[in-house]
């Protein structure tokens, strides 16, 4: 065998080599990817408030004259927060339509 | 002589085999990489031993949604989005169907009938309707006991927005209690289609799915309506609030 053939031949390896590595990296990749989706959903969702912010359906609303305002402006600030949630849940129940259809699928 | 070392004389073909060799790589990756979710046996008739596997696949992916549901229920109660009254509600669903499907599994597995394992099988959909019946309905309670809560507080700020409203510039009063009115309107669009809401729940069980599908499909279409309508007029409410705030900001 020449010195050349023999050349080739290296070539021809290390190409699959490198063929196989990338792909296999890929892979591992979308498998993280998805993977770290899922987790950044789930911790977003339990840590969008603050202990400041939760909801307290029995507190007693209460104004005063010298600082109502403010005290509009943080219940604004709490409202919007909680109306985010209310997004977050919304788009929980599209996301259990889009599910949906797996009870349809094929059966074994 | 080996294909390699043929194709290591000709580069011609070396080039196109290594083409093709990525092509058939690219295609084949995504395809394993999913595999999981997108699971489609076709077992023998007489293979118990594949219907029992591909029936504890099944389970396993209901089993673990239900978890995901329950875990969010857990989350929002923790935020005090919804009452424990609201969250054991849930959870008790949740249960049920887990225990149900844990109870299926145990059945499946020990079954040594193929008829037997398939019909097991067939109970994880028929039966259970997990993905199409329970978890759309669970989801969308959970998003209703948020949105009755969200109302409830916004429906308490009342007094505080008319408080400050009160105190405000002559010149801004007006376009402030268009706001305001819009705010109390908007709250009682959504009051209005609470008790809408409350009332399809009953309706949508994997009973009425398999066997009352358009009483099913027409009671899921008015529950949507509602939250829809519901989802609108908190959103609306909020902006209204968020505008009086943004007015009265720094007087």
């Amino acid at each position: 065998m020449t010195w050349i053939t023999k050349s080739r031949k290296r070539s021809v390896w290390l190409l699959l080599l490198i063929t196989l590595v990338l792909s296999l990296s890929l892979a591992a990749c979308s498998e993280h990817v998805n993977a770290s989706d899922t987790n950044t959903s789930n911790t977003s969702n339990s840590n969008t408030f603050s202990q400041q912010q939760q909801y307290q359906p029995n507190q007693p609303t209460h104004s005063s004259n010298t600082n109502s305002n403010t005290n509009l402006q943080s219940t604004d600030q709490q409202v919007q927060s909680i109306l985010g949630q209310l997004d977050s849940a919304r788009n929980d129940v599209n996301s259990s339509n889009a599910a949906s259809s797996q009870d349809n699928g094929q059966q074994p | 002589m080996s294909l390699l070392t043929r194709l290591g004389h000709n580069p011609q073909r070396f080039v196109i085999f290594t083409i093709l060799s990525i092509v058939a790589l690219a295609i084949l990756v995504p395809s394993t990489a999913f595999a999981a979710t997108n699971s489609t046996h076709t077992c023998a008739q007489t293979d118990t031993q594949c219907f029992i596997t591909a029936g504890d696949q099944l389970i396993v992916l209901r089993q673990a949604a239900l978890t995901t549901l329950s875990g969010k229920v857990i989350a929002r109660e923790n935020q005090h989005l919804i009452s424990s009254d609201q969250s054991n509600v849930l959870q008790s669903d949740i249960s049920t169907n887990q225990s149900g499907l844990a109870a299926l599994k145990s059945k499946l597995d020990a079954e040594t009938d193929p008829k037997a394992a398939r019909q097991d099988v067939v109970n994880i959909f028929f039966q259970f309707r997990i993905f199409a019946v329970v978890l759309p309905r669970d989801y969308r309670r959970l998003y209703l006991d948020i949105a009755v809560n969200v109302d409830i507080k916004l429906r308490s700020l009342g007094p505080k927005v008319q408080d400050a409203i009160s105190k405000a510039p002559a010149g801004e009063q007006a376009q402030l209690n268009t706001l305001f009115s819009d705010y109390k309107n908007q709250l009682s669009t959504a009051e209005s289609q609470f008790d809408v809401a409350q009332a399809a729940f009953p309706a949508l069980t994997p009973a009425n799915f398999n066997y009352n599908r358009s009483t099913y499909q027409t009671t899921l279409s008015n529950l949507d309506k509602a939250e829809h309508t519901i989802h609108t007029a908190l959103k609306q409410a909020g902006n209204d609030l968020h505008q009086i705030a943004q007015i009265l900001k720094g007087k």
